[in-house]
């Protein structure tokens, strides 16, 4: 057995500060989607601020997020490496269809060159640097709409703000749900969690990495 | 020699006649000669205010009355000469004075009147209050059909804010300025001016489900103060002016259509049936998915072991 300090304190902090805010976000943010005076889920006005609130904390967490990763070394995790993409997708998606039910060991365990394995990978870009801009900037036009333009897309601004916070919204709930169930997927249903909350990543047997190098390749 | 001494007569005794038939006959470019005069006013001894005699002729002629002859309505005699007797001051004139015909039904001139003396302004204020306290007849005009639904809203909001926004002419009516700076009053509301940009004063301060002009102004404390009216599915706004800028516009459908036509957009009111409906039941299938997936896994563990 052997373990590795991969994730530092201010990741673990910004892990669990983001989890949160989002948590309060979704709920928040359903409870106004969904309104309804006659049978209120939190109070609209509560919602509003509470929501408001934890949007501009969370779009700090996004600048700590972007400061981090550009002055540590923890930023490579984010490059994506498109030499055999394709196939290194392929036997990730393979293993949570067949590997897992046999006890197969997972083709891409983290290490301090690749933390990810190439499906995470991916969709954490797309997810930090696709739909996190799209939530936050649509997020600060609903936020102060007296200075949204008049017209997005040939549609009213706002509405453009709003329909596309909604679906990234959505997307993230989808995110969130997938991301704790994935987390189950480590040795032990827990040892990702307790990663997460002590920063070390425990690898059974170290014996993978010769199979995880021919897979990088 | 005698036929013109007769005509030359005639036209003398006819004279004064005409000069008193005068206003009736040059029409209403007679009466504007000095009512089309911005400082045409007078200070009232009872109330201390000035009242101003003024009418926009610009105005006038765009709007619905425009086709009137001033003494249509003004039709006291008094009005003919110069200067109207003073009694004249006393005068009030109706809207449902002339608007009882039948061709004015649509606009239920009588419901209005009913509506309005139940509102607050009535209740308060008395005969002090009349329609032509906010409706200047000289000026109004319905046609809410073609126009941009901010252009409405601001139109509508400029009649309240003539006398809400500085209290000058509620001085005038009731001897003081009843509030305090607008904006104070509506603190509770968030961004007040957008929301003033995208509804009228009256789809809070009235009751009236369904009616596109109501009429009964509410005491302040019976004003809609929930998020969640307006804010809501079954907002309603749908049922004010919503509902008749969005005739065609079905709620649940016409999403797209109503951001297309730059409608205010409101947080729980903009909701589209189908984007939520697809995404709980992407979200649905994404949790029997992955039920399903983790009990295969225990399954399959449990096999192994």
């Amino acid at each position: 057995m052997k373990k590795l300090y991969l994730y530092p304190i201010w990741l673990r902090i910004w892990h669990w500060t983001n989890a949160t805010l989002f948590f309060i976000q979704i709920v928040t943010g359903l409870s106004m989607h969904f309104s309804d005076p006659k049978h209120p889920f939190i109070p609209f006005a509560t919602a509003r601020i509470v929501h408001n609130i934890a949007g501009i904390l969370l779009v700090f967490m996004y600048l700590d997020f972007l400061i981090g990763n550009l002055f540590t070394w923890n930023g490579k995790h984010y490059v994506i490496k498109f030499k055999g993409l394709f196939k290194r997708l392929f036997l990730q998606t393979r293993f949570y269809v067949f590997g897992i039910f046999k006890g197969e060991p997972h083709p891409f365990e983290s290490n301090e060159n690749s933390k990810f394995n190439p499906l995470q990978q991916l969709t954490y870009v797309f997810v930090m640097f696709v739909f996190m801009p799209l939530l936050i900037i649509s997020g600060i036009l609903l936020l102060f709409p007296q200075y949204a333009p008049d017209s997005i897309f040939g549609i009213g601004g706002i509405w453009t703000a709003g329909l596309l916070h909604l679906l990234a919204a959505y997307f993230f709930t989808l995110f969130m749900v997938g991301h704790i169930y994935l987390g189950t997927t480590g040795h032990s249903p827990t040892s990702n969690f307790k990663s997460m909350l002590d920063g070390y990543h425990v690898i059974l047997h170290e014996d993978h990495s010769k199979q995880e190098q021919q897979n990088e390749k | 020699m005698m036929k013109s001494k007769t005509i030359l007569l005639s036209l003398l005794l006819i004279f004064p006649l005409l000069l008193q038939a005068a206003p009736s006959q040059k029409s209403n470019s007679h009466c504007l000669r000095c009512h089309g005069m911005q400082t045409l006013s007078y200070l009232d001894s009872t109330t201390n205010a000035i009242v101003s005699l003024y009418v926009d002729s610009t105005q006038f002629k765009h709007s619905n009355h425009s086709k009137l002859q001033c003494t249509y309505c003004h039709k006291d005699a008094g009005f003919l000469t110069y200067p109207h007797p003073k009694a004249l001051q006393a005068q009030h004139l109706y809207c449902t004075d002339c608007h009882q015909e039948k061709e004015f039904a649509r606009f239920q001139f009588k419901k209005r009147e009913q509506e309005f003396k139940r509102s607050v302004h009535h209740q308060k204020l008395g005969d002090k209050f009349t329609c032509f306290s906010c409706h200047d007849p000289h000026q109004f005009k319905t046609t809410y059909g073609e126009e941009n639904f901010k252009d409405i809203v601001r139109r509508d909001n400029a009649i309240c804010l003539t006398c809400h926004k500085t209290g000058h002419q509620l001085i005038g009516m009731i001897g003081k300025a009843p509030y305090k700076d607008l904006l104070s009053v509506h603190s509770w509301l968030p961004n007040p001016q957008l929301h003033w940009k995208a509804v009228r004063c009256i789809e809070c301060h009235t009751n009236s489900p369904g009616d596109l002009y109501p009429h009964q102004i509410l005491p302040k404390e019976q004003a809609v103060k929930k998020c969640e009216e307006c804010h809501s599915k079954n907002s309603i706004l749908y049922s004010k002016l919503y509902r008749f800028k969005a005739k065609q516009i079905q709620q649940k459908k016409g999403l797209l259509q109503m951001a297309v036509q730059k409608y205010p957009y409101a947080v729980g009111m903009a909701r589209n049936q189908l984007i939520d409906n697809l995404s709980i039941l992407i979200f649905v299938l994404m949790l029997i998915g992955l039920a399903t997936h983790g009990f295969l896994r225990w399954l399959s563990g449990r096999k192994r072991s």
